[in-house]
């Protein structure tokens, strides 16, 4: 049994870890949908919209999974941590009232979309209900997004001993994090998505190399990798130089740079022994160019900070895989173009999708898919053990704020029973409306045959 | 505006959207409860999904808003809610997930045990929504156990008999919503057999709705004190038993849809009835009367107030018209039981 903060901090990370997938695939796939039945409007391919509707099937799923995880983190915001209620609760009612309003459109369009779609049915209205669910789905992630800003660099609020005062509720919710942050949640959700569709594209075509419709999708799903891929980068970089300027500790706390200097190297990865840094791979002034923008700029340091305001040095290897892993994805796509590009005298994507990629690139697809939802999950570890030891940066800690029922212990165990449940309700219903084939089958026909070099049926 | 009109516009519109959300809901609760015994086959069981599968989410949403709006306007009514209520918004909780996984999954896998697992659930859970719900607000009304040093309030002192009684009350007339809007919706031997139910269901729910009357004005006397000060304000409840009777008569002239929106009126007027006698508190302490928060002791600061409530004049009217031009559009025709979509895979 755990104490009853521990207890509240595992409940809260396990609540979030499971929320963060549904949550992502809710924001981004969507869009998708929305794309492709815009484009399906516009060329008037059915094939396109079919993927849409197929998407949506799927993507209903997931929201209902959302909306569990998502409720769990309302109750829990009360019941586990009331202290932090009682101090930031006025500041961030904003966001989290207007988060409701956009999940209306997301459930009212929903139902209409998926009941009123029809093969033949008018494509102007699949496109704009398609478009206002994606619009909903953004607007709560820039919403809920906002709040965790406001936790990082509070604004909008005199917070003292008496209590929180002169609370400015949309000051609060647009504070100097918000705009970094709303712009690389939504990109890499976005990014994200578009692996977690294209996996299951490059299943089909593992099953049938000739299926257009799953082409076609995957051209769709690989173009929006590219684009918001490379967003996610430039949106990431953008976040490294604000905490340059606002959140130093985590900066330094994810890149190890535990002294005050001029011309930082960069250190990836490496071990933390005895006080010192080995085996990491270095590269000089890596670090100020990074924060800065020039090789001589100073970066400060871990050591700026007293020992009780650093974050964990852990956090490092979260920032460099999510980074690694985000350019991994990245290369993916952008193999998917440069093959397209060399090929590009056949033109047609369902071509290209059947005979002019190797056979490796489609079950690669398949394990991008976990890969890219893993990224975020690491970028969100990293964005909140980042925070520490703050729950509110400069104002509270995250110890003071915690409930002091023991009853909450117990608790872990009954939520974590629920979300395994749920993930394995969503793997056997996603199965199910995707082809039923078992586990080993999908298995073999995915990783099957691989040494033969081409796909099979080019 | 005067400093003290604000909380009160706050708690007009905190009325209303638990008001909206006890409507909406009421009917996919009622139907989720009497599922099995309504459908025969698998048809039948898409027919009733499909009646209430383009509505649920949407409907479900005015109940995260009226917990965003409490939280947002009155935050110390919240805290308190919270600290009284935690058990059974924790069941709520997990009974809110099993109604929504039940209803969408029961027909995505094609297994007989995972198809009846997830029937039941959703009947169970459709029931414990509606029962949880109903106690919580008769308790609301009857008042909480807290004084000034805190919650003393548990789950045995919320089953009260006047508590289980506003459980079964709001129960009742939530199937009595569920079936007459199945009827509204579906065609053929179904509709019939459903407005067979409903007729039942009416009697059971004027006698519930009677007593629970009764008790209210014997057993909740605190609520009387505004009624007894505005005399005319006894027009609400007579208003929510007319609109009852009303029910019978217009079921059997074939106006389902006046029926429903009857059966409605009574959740919703019933609902009005216990908020006019409980304002201006909106947490009444049994224990401890003068511990009871008020609208205005539990608002939150002026400016915060006003911003939600030009977010909430703003954006309820467009969900509201948005949510209504959804319905319309969705009751052009009844379902064709042989022809229903319902949730396959």
């Amino acid at each position: 049994m755990w104490d009853p903060l521990t207890a509240s901090r595992i409940l809260t990370a396990l609540t979030l870890s499971f929320h963060i997938l549904f949550a992502t695939i809710g924001v981004g796939v969507p869009l998708y949908i929305a794309l492709a039945e815009w484009r399906a409007m516009r060329i008037g391919d059915r094939d396109l919209s079919r993927s849409a509707y197929r998407w949506g099937k799927g993507y209903a799923v997931t929201v209902a999974l959302g909306v569990v995880t998502g409720t769990s983190i309302g109750l829990f915001l009360n019941l586990l941590w009331p202290p932090f209620m009682a101090l930031a609760g006025q500041t961030i009612a904003l966001p989290l009232f207007l988060e409701t309003f956009a999940f209306f459109l997301e459930a009212i369009f929903l139902g209409l979309y998926l009941y009123t779609w029809r093969e033949d049915g008018p494509p102007l209205r699949n496109t704009l209900y398609a478009a206002v669910i994606a619009l909903g789905a953004s607007a709560s992630a820039f919403f809920i997004t906002s709040v965790n800003a406001f936790m990082n660099t509070p604004a909008g609020a005199r917070i003292t001993a008496e209590g929180t005062l002169d609370v400015h509720p949309v000051q609060a919710m647009f504070s100097p994090a918000t705009a970094t942050k709303t712009v690389h949640v939504l990109l890499s959700a976005y990014f994200a998505s578009a692996f977690v569709l294209a996996a299951l594209s490059a299943y089909e075509l593992r099953r049938d190399p000739r299926d257009t419709r799953a082409a076609k999708a995957l051209r769709l799903a690989m173009q929006g990798a590219l684009l918001f891929g490379v967003g996610t980068v430039l949106s990431g970089d953008f976040s490294g130089k604000f905490l340059a300027a606002y959140q130093p500790e985590k900066l330094a706390a994810a890149e190890w740079h535990f002294t005050t200097q001029g011309a930082a190297p960069l250190r990836l990865f490496g071990l933390w022994e005895d006080g010192t840094v080995r085996y990491a791979l270095t590269i000089p002034y890596g670090l100020s160019v990074l924060a800065k923008g020039t090789p001589s700029a100073v970066v400060t340091g871990l050591d700026a900070f007293p020992p009780e305001d650093r974050p964990p040095l852990v956090v490092h290897y979260f920032f460099d895989l999510m980074v690694v892993f985000g350019f991994l994805l990245l290369a993916l796509a952008a193999y998917y173009w440069w093959r397209v590009w060399r090929t590009r005298s056949v033109g047609q994507a369902e071509e290209v999708a059947t005979g002019r990629l190797p056979a490796w690139f489609f079950p690669a697809l398949v394990v991008a898919a976990p890969l890219s939802l893993m990224t975020v999950e690491l970028g969100w570890y990293f964005a909140e053990m980042g925070r520490l030891p703050w729950i509110v940066r400069g104002i509270a800690r995250v110890g003071e704020t915690a409930t002091e029922n023991p009853a909450v212990s117990w608790l872990v165990y009954v939520f974590l029973a629920l979300y395994v449940l749920l993930t394995a309700i969503a793997v056997r219903v996603l199965a199910a409306i995707y082809g039923s084939e078992g586990p080993e089958t999908a298995f073999r026909r995915l990783f099957g045959g691989l040494r033969g070099g081409e796909s099979r049926g080019s | 505006m005067p400093e003290q009109a604000l909380p009160v516009i706050w708690y007009v519109l905190w009325v209303v959207l638990w008001v909206v959300y006890f409507v909406l809901d009421s009917k996919t609760l009622g139907l989720g409860t009497l599922f099995p015994f309504l459908a025969r086959n698998e048809r039948e069981e898409a027919a009733l999904q499909e009646a209430v599968g383009p509505f649920w989410d949407g409907d479900e949403v005015w109940l995260i808003t009226a917990g965003g709006a409490t939280f947002a306007a009155f935050p110390l009514t919240y805290a308190v809610m919270f600290s009284a209520l935690y058990v059974p918004f924790f069941l709520l909780l997990f009974a809110l997930f099993y109604r929504a996984v039940g209803l969408e999954f029961m027909s995505k896998v094609k297994d007989p045990g995972w198809h009846n697992a997830w029937r039941w659930a959703f009947t169970v859970a459709s029931f414990l929504v509606i029962l949880l719900l109903g106690v919580a607000f008769a308790n609301l009304f009857y008042g909480l156990d807290f004084d000034a040093s805190g919650n003393k309030t548990t789950l045995f002192t919320l089953l009260n008999p006047y508590g289980i009684l506003g459980g079964l009350t709001f129960v009742t007339l939530a199937l009595l919503s569920g079936t007459i809007w199945g009827a509204f919706k579906v065609s053929g031997e179904l509709e019939k057999r459903l407005e067979g139910y409903a007729h039942t269901l009416w009697v059971v729910a004027l006698a519930l709705f009677s007593i629970y009357m009764v008790a209210t004005a014997n057993r909740a006397s605190h609520l009387l004190a505004n009624y007894n000060q505005v005399p005319v304000l006894y027009v609400i409840p007579a208003l929510a038993l007319l609109l009852l009777l009303l029910v019978k008569p217009l079921l059997s002239r074939g106006a389902q849809l006046g029926a429903w929106l009857a059966t409605s009126g009574t959740i919703a007027l019933l609902l009005v009835t216990g908020f006019v006698g409980l304002f201006p508190n909106m947490l009444y302490s049994r224990t401890a009367p003068e511990a009871s928060i008020t609208a205005y002791q539990a608002a939150a600061s002026p400016l915060t107030q006003t911003v939600m409530l030009g977010v909430a004049l703003a954006l309820v009217p467009v969900v509201i018209g948005y949510q209504f031009w959804a319905y319309k559009k969705f009751s052009e025709r009844k379902i064709d039981v042989e022809e229903a979509k319902g949730y396959g895979a």
